[in-house]
């Protein structure tokens, strides 16, 4: 369809993951310029299992509410619809509660008059077994194929929404919307999707500007994207006065975080930027032309779900023993390893509910068997990971293995007082609970509304 | 000349939870289409410095940002027990001192 207006605008801030602000005048430079919404990407799965499986933030919640407090006021006074998407990093209905919680104190604080909407994008085992059942979900990338016992020992699944839903809410005249997992893209390419705008341009001009300034030169430090979207092309430029941007920079975000710069996919279907042309207008703006579009047969929604895994517990230490380090620590850490499983043994303690991690730093603690050269220098680093079924077992274990590190025999020992320096004391440490990706797959849904729910702040929804 | 001292640009991340993708980036264009060229980057050497099998490793070349990006398995998915690197972001350095015929620019 052709889109009814000729030409929308959208302003990117970059993400709130960390909590990063970004300069208030940049914000305000860009208001000026008219757009039609402004949008933030408040999560990744970047950081890992952990937020998603233990329902926490890895952004702190003060610097959450500084940066939602500029946004909403600022989009309040200009009266721009603000789209926060993937809410409190990982986007399940914990997260989007969290985020909710803090806006409703901004609203009260600052008195502000917003229709508020929340997406939230949680999958009931319910509901996924009976997709399962219809053959529905297909793995993606490495992972393996969905069996009933996976969404069973789910702790939660979402899943990531496209741009339907955003523009759902849109329609039903929210000012404000709180998303749960988002696909990136969506939320910047949701009013464009509104506009009926063109989608190859639109997911591309979505995909450039996700992550706010980070495609500006100088790319240091949180700030603000304008992009342009006609019917022919989308213009990008940094609002910051003192940033530029140029051709280059802008193609190269193709190449962040995606595993080829080509094609790129999405819900609705695939962008692909192979004719994609770019150009600078002037020393802050570059124009894109070219990127086409390849609609999916099926629309799908990628699904994340995380399991817990057990309890970890650590220990670091130094080794400076010449006669240790030429070894790499290899035959320590070998026998270390049998006692610990004896001593896993003793405590009663499965095998296969518990593992041992011995990273060593200065031989190939970085990239294990990808390592070309596992050389040691004059000394290493170990860093003993445990999980096991409780904290407790965990801790056990973990001081099985770097009291052995200390005390245990090798060929050739001579340091027979203790083999290694711990820096810290005590020597062991409790970590946290531990979580693993298991549902990384894609599921065909009839419409893109059925994985989520919309929910109006003054409908009296409150779920 | 190595890599390491072509390149502007050599940076990994994780592209998913399964994959880490390692970016090559240059500068100039005439070192870009000079490495192009040369043909040392690829997918066979980058299999054997990392230790992979060749139908692992993804190559591309990308005119428009005058990059190079390679795709591998990561050796666990991210964030799981083992994984030695949360964010993908230290993988890049065995193609550091690849060794490339090519004058200084």
């Amino acid at each position: 369809m052709e889109p009814l207006m000729k030409e929308l605008r959208i302003l990117a801030i970059n993400g709130l993951m960390h909590g990063n602000g970004f300069p208030e005048r940049s914000l305000d430079l860009g208001l000026e310029r008219d757009p039609h919404v402004v949008g933030i990407d408040a999560g990744s799965t970047d950081a890992g299992p952990f937020f998603l499986g233990s329902g926490t933030t890895m952004v702190q919640r003060d610097a959450a509410k500084d940066v939602l407090r500029t946004l909403l006021t600022r989009t309040a006074e200009a009266d721009v619809p603000l789209l926060v998407g993937s809410a409190g990093t990982a986007g399940s209905r914990i997260h989007v509660k969290w985020t909710m919680d803090i806006v409703r104190e901004i609203v009260e604080e600052e008195s502000l008059d917003r229709r508020i909407a929340t997406i939230y994008s949680d999958q009931s085992s319910e509901y996924l077994e009976s997709q399962f059942e219809a053959d529905r979900i297909e793995p993606l990338g490495r992972s393996k194929p969905i069996t009933r016992s996976t969404i069973k020992t789910s702790d939660r699944v979402v899943a990531a929404m496209g741009p339907e839903p955003y523009v759902a809410a849109l329609e039903r005249g929210a000012d404000v919307i709180i998303a749960g997992r988002s696909s990136d893209v969506s939320i910047f390419e949701a009013v464009a999707v509104r506009h009926g705008f063109d989608g190859g341009l639109a997911t591309h001009l979505a995909k450039v500007i996700e992550c706010g300034g980070q495609i500006t030169i100088p790319s240091t430090g949180g700030d603000c994207v304008l992009g342009e979207l006609t019917k022919d092309y989308f213009r990008v430029s940094p609002t910051n006065p003192d940033k530029r941007l140029d051709p280059i920079t802008v193609a190269s975000h193709m190449l962040y975080e995606s595993a080829n710069p080509y094609r790129f996919v999405e819900p609705r279907g695939t962008l692909d930027t192979t004719d994609s042309e770019y150009r600078s207008i002037d020393e802050k703006t570059v124009e894109v032309r070219g990127s086409r579009f390849v609609p999916a047969a099926k629309y799908t929604v990628k699904l994340e779900g995380t399991r817990l895994v057990g309890y970890r517990a650590l220990s670091v230490m130094g080794i400076r023993d010449p006669v240790l380090v030429e070894d790499g620590a290899t035959s320590l850490l070998n026998s270390a390893r049998e006692s610990v499983t004896t001593r896993a043994g003793e405590l009663g303690v499965p095998r296969g509910s518990f593992s041992l991690t011995a990273r060593v730093y200065g031989r190939d603690g970085v990239m294990g068997h990808n390592e070309p050269t596992p050389v040691t220098g004059h000394e290493l680093c170990v860093l003993l990971d445990v999980v096991g079924p409780s904290p407790e077992v965990a801790k056990g274990l973990v001081h099985q293995a770097s009291n052995h590190l200390l005390h245990g025999d090798f060929p050739g020992r001579k340091c027979t007082a203790g083999n290694v320096a711990f820096p810290i004391s005590p020597q062991d440490v409790s970590g946290t609970a531990v979580y693993e990706f298991n549902i990384w797959h894609r599921m065909v849904v009839e419409d893109p509304l059925d994985p989520v729910t919309i929910v109006f702040e003054r409908d009296g929804g409150n779920q | 000349m190595k890599l390491g001292d072509l390149a502007d640009v050599i940076r990994s991340k994780n592209s998913g939870i399964h994959y880490v993708t390692i970016d090559v980036m240059f500068a100039e264009q005439s070192t870009y289409e000079a490495v192009k060229a040369s043909s040392t980057l690829n997918v066979e050497t980058i299999a054997a410095r990392y230790h992979l099998a060749e139908e692992d490793v993804r190559l591309f070349e990308y005119d428009s940002g005058r990059a190079f990006k390679i795709t591998i398995p990561r050796s666990t998915p991210v964030g799981s027990p083992g994984d030695p690197d949360l964010y993908g972001a230290q993988q890049h350095a065995p193609i550091f001192d690849l060794e490339l015929s090519i004058e200084p620019p």
